[in-house]
């Protein structure tokens, strides 16, 4: 190993590799999951030096990690095995904005609000808007297709890149996508990257598709006392003529956890669904109040526009910040973005809350309700081993739950290694062995971020 | 601190702390962030050892308290940093023998500043150019053409010493190493402020707060100059002890007692930490307020007053209030933190400067008359970055300013 270290050295320059095992422990976890510390960890600034290092490590038999902000909640980025870290923090610059052909390119390290606020600056927007927004990275969005708030509109991250540029496993380095608005030359390998979590290759650089920033915006905020009135009022608003750009379901737990955000803004005990809406200025105001009448004819306790863009913020901040509030009720959650159709989202928060009760746990609901995408959070107490098992067994009856109402294990983290032991649940013995084949094309010394997705 | 390790189980490793970290956001490694120094925490507890190595990774910490503010389960990261610290054995060489024999004594503190004071002068670098707190421990510091303070002729602790309260309040001043030592022209304004209030303050003859012992890990020598200041301002002598630079008065009202808890002194460090209060706070609670109109003011939060100090900033509403046109920093440059950390901007100099860089040039940037701040750690530090940056433009404690 020590030779390896010397080589890397060589390769990157001395303040680019990790060694000290003390270092080496930061990379051992990612947000949800523990694994065990890297051989080392790599710092590169260029697609040179991930290509150098990729040919350096297949020569020597050792595996690569891509990782990105370490906010993924699956342990995609995570060793579990003797592996090198690649960390790509430092390829953190965004190097060109087209604002004709409305294309950026980028490094896989910028943060994902880092790209927002620099295009917006320009007068242009990045719809992909995962919650976490302010610490993950481009290249981490891309390798587990983040999905966000806005997706009800505007979709996932994979709907917003043009070309990657990936370093495969022999070290050659392709650009998967066209520049253009259409292209069908080929195989479409760009999408086949996109939430492939590192297995495939590593990126190095993206083009990413960008839209004229909208003029206006409008939070709508209306409160039911009960989940399934707000339930039937998101499928109101999907039946009618305007699309929100985001609509967000927070049960009364998750209001409770980001309280001190909101203030007064949210009356305690009720669940709550919170829609924002952009486009110009007509489109807006006629959207809003077309989208007022909707809810309250769903039987809303009662419909708020925020008053200011401030109060809005405020909002849609407290929102972002319900996963990590969480944490202030319990220690510890299961926390799973299991997806179901949109009419099924009633039935799986109310199942959800049938199971939690059953086994003794506290629970919270929320998510993006306009695309069936929920966050299912079961809080415990680790210390608590009872608590824990329950946690667990739960968990699984949850897969169960979404995999009956016809839905997904994973909206938007990817299976990683906190999924994979459920890929067989969802998928067919044919469908798993083609992908196992196709990781053997592109990786046939199985060195790219092994053991993922794959039990 | 108490309940240790479950303090450190709180992190969830959301990885908010990436966000905010300035010393992260230089460096772009994981192992920098407040998550990343948790799990090394982790790690050296788990193995029952903690290293030198640790003790040089943990000291990468500037201990500004960001991580906390974003962090959803409030884990004390600075806490922990400096219990980390003080396991790995605390100090070292140079740095720790005067942490530990020369900051607790007020006599051989000020011999020392008056001998550095002849030590610069045949250096030929005792220039008004004055960075005088780093001397407390980096020697090699001289070696790097790097700020070298002027250290006065009469320090303000020796123009007044012994000096009795007058007044309907009892008042003593605690200086602090930076305004006592080397900047008069802080007590200078300071007595001239609370002249206008028909007050003197009394000036006890006083040691160095500990600060720099504490967040270097020199755990021993932090209570020794704890213990020394409490005979310096003994429990109920006066009724308020008005601390002049904020990091001090931060680490009086806050660490005062928990250092000396099971002492015998306990009962009387909690009292005295509850009698020490920043000057500016104090002075914002009196009526007085001078006309301060078109000046427009640049004012530095210190992390120590924004965080740890009792009643937080009130710099900028006394000018506000006085009709100084304070300018009206972005929210993010707002709460940048100068860089120098303490003993941070010694061991990782390149770092704090890097680091510093971005907050002067968002306080340069809307042209101010003069900057304030109130930590004299933070005075040195934006000294230092606006001369580098070609900038000559006053900065100044908060009292120098109102003194007019």
């Amino acid at each position: 190993m020590s030779g390896l270290i010397a080589d890397f050295t060589a390769l990157l320059g001395a303040d680019a590799v990790l060694t000290d095992p003390g270092d080496l422990a930061a990379y051992a976890a990612d947000y949800k999951t523990k694994g065990r510390s890297p051989l080392a960890v790599a710092l590169p600034t260029t697609a040179a030096h991930v290509q150098n290092l990729v040919r350096f490590c297949v020569k020597h038999r050792t595996a690569l990690i891509p990782r990105g902000a370490g906010s993924g909640a699956a342990g995609g980025a995570v060793p579990e095995s003797p592996a090198v870290v690649v960390d790509l923090s430092r390829m953190n610059k965004i190097l060109r904005i087209d604002r004709d052909e409305l294309l950026v390119d980028a490094q896989p390290g910028v943060v994902t609000l880092d790209l927002q606020n620099a295009v917006e600056r320009e007068g242009l927007f990045y719809p992909p808007d995962p919650a976490s927004s302010d610490v993950s990275t481009l290249g981490g969005n891309a390798a587990t297709n983040a999905g966000g708030l806005r997706a009800v509109k505007y979709g996932v991250t994979a709907d917003w890149i043009a070309v990657l540029e990936v370093v495969l496993a022999d070290g050659e380095i392709i650009r998967a996508g066209v520049r253009t608005r259409k292209g069908v030359v080929g195989y479409d390998l760009l999408h086949l990257f996109i939430g492939s979590e590192g297995t495939l290759g590593i990126i190095t650089n993206l083009t990413l598709r960008l839209m004229p920033l909208p003029p206006a915006r409008a939070t709508l905020l209306a409160f039911f006392r009960e989940l399934e009135q707000a339930g039937q009022a998101v499928l109101a608003v999907l039946r009618s003529p305007v699309v929100p750009a985001a609509m967000e379901i927070m049960d009364a737990v998750s209001l409770e956890a980001v309280r001190g955000k909101t203030g007064d803004l949210i009356p305690p005990g009720c669940s709550t669904v919170l829609i924002d809406l952009d486009g110009t200025e007509t489109e807006v105001a006629a959207g809003s109040e077309l989208l007022i009448n909707i809810l309250k004819e769903a039987k809303a306790d009662e419909v708020r526009r925020a008053p200011t863009s401030n109060e809005a913020k405020a909002l849609w901040s407290a929102r972002r910040n319900v996963s990590r509030a969480l944490f202030e009720l319990r220690p510890q959650k299961v926390a799973e973005d299991v997806t179901v159709p949109v009419t099924r989202v009633v039935e799986l928060m109310t199942g959800v809350a049938r199971l939690a009760q059953e086994y003794g746990l506290l629970h919270a609901c929320y998510g993006h309700a306009g695309d069936g995408n929920l966050h299912v959070n079961l809080l415990y107490d680790p210390q608590n081993q009872h608590e824990t098992a329950q946690a667990r067994a739960a968990r699984e009856k949850v897969f169960r739950l979404t995999l009956d109402l016809g839905g997904t294990l994973s909206g938007e983290h990817g299976v990683g290694l906190a999924k994979r032991p459920f890929l067989s649940w969802e998928q067919g013995p044919a469908l798993i062995e083609l992908q196992r084949r196709l990781k053997q094309t592109f990786d046939p010394l199985n060195l790219l971020n092994p053991g993922k997705i794959f039990p | 601190m108490t309940d240790w390790p479950t303090e450190l189980e709180r992190c969830v490793r959301c990885g908010s702390c990436r966000a905010v970290c300035p010393v992260f956001n230089i460096s772009l490694q994981e192992n920098e962030t407040a998550r990343g120094r948790l799990a090394r925490l982790e790690r050296s507890l788990q193995s029952g050892r903690f290293s030198r190595s640790d003790w040089e990774a943990f000291s990468r910490c500037l201990q500004c308290g960001r991580c906390v503010d974003v962090c959803k389960s409030a884990v004390p990261v600075p806490d922990l940093i400096r219990w980390a610290k003080r396991q790995c054995g605390g100090s070292s060489g140079i740095s720790a023998m005067i942490a530990e024999e020369i900051l607790p004594h007020p006599a051989r503190l000020r011999k020392v500043a008056q001998n550095a004071r002849r030590l610069l002068g045949w250096l030929g670098q005792a220039t008004p150019r004055t960075s005088g707190l780093r001397l407390r421990f980096a020697l090699p510091y001289l070696n790097r053409r790097r700020y070298i303070p002027c250290i006065p002729e009469k320090s303000f602790l020796e123009q007044v010493r012994d000096r009795p309260a007058q007044g309907t309040q009892r008042l003593a001043l605690f200086t602090g190493c930076g305004p006592g030592l080397l900047f008069p022209e802080i007590g200078s304004a300071v007595d001239t402020v609370l002249a206008k209030l028909n007050l003197v303050a009394a000036v006890p003859n006083q040691p160095c707060c500990g600060l720099p012992a504490w967040g270097w890990g020199a755990e021993s020598a932090a209570r020794e100059s704890v213990q020394s200041w409490l005979r310096a301002f003994p429990e109920k002598a006066y009724d308020t002890v008005l601390g002049v630079c904020a990091s001090c008065t931060a680490h009086l009202q806050n660490d005062l007692s928990p250092l000396l808890a099971g002492t015998p002194q306990a009962a009387a460090a909690q009292s005295a930490a509850g009698q020490i209060e920043d000057f500016v706070v104090w002075l914002y609670r009196q009526e007085w307020r001078p006309d301060l109109k078109g000046i427009k003011v640049a004012v530095h939060v210190p992390c120590h007053l924004r965080r740890g100090v009792r009643g937080g900033d009130k710099i900028t509403p006394l000018l506000i209030e006085s009709r100084a046109d304070v300018i009206d920093l972005p929210p993010d440059a707002a709460s940048a933190c100068c860089g120098l950390g303490g003993s941070f901007g010694v061991t990782n100099a390149q770092l704090s400067l890097a680091i510093g860089e971005k907050k002067i040039k968002a306080m340069l940037a809307p042209r101010p008359d003069v900057i304030v701040t109130s930590c004299t750690g933070c005075l040195i530090q934006l000294r230092e970055l606006a001369e580098r940056a070609n900038a000559s433009i006053p900065i100044q404690h908060p009292a120098v300013l109102l003194a007019g």
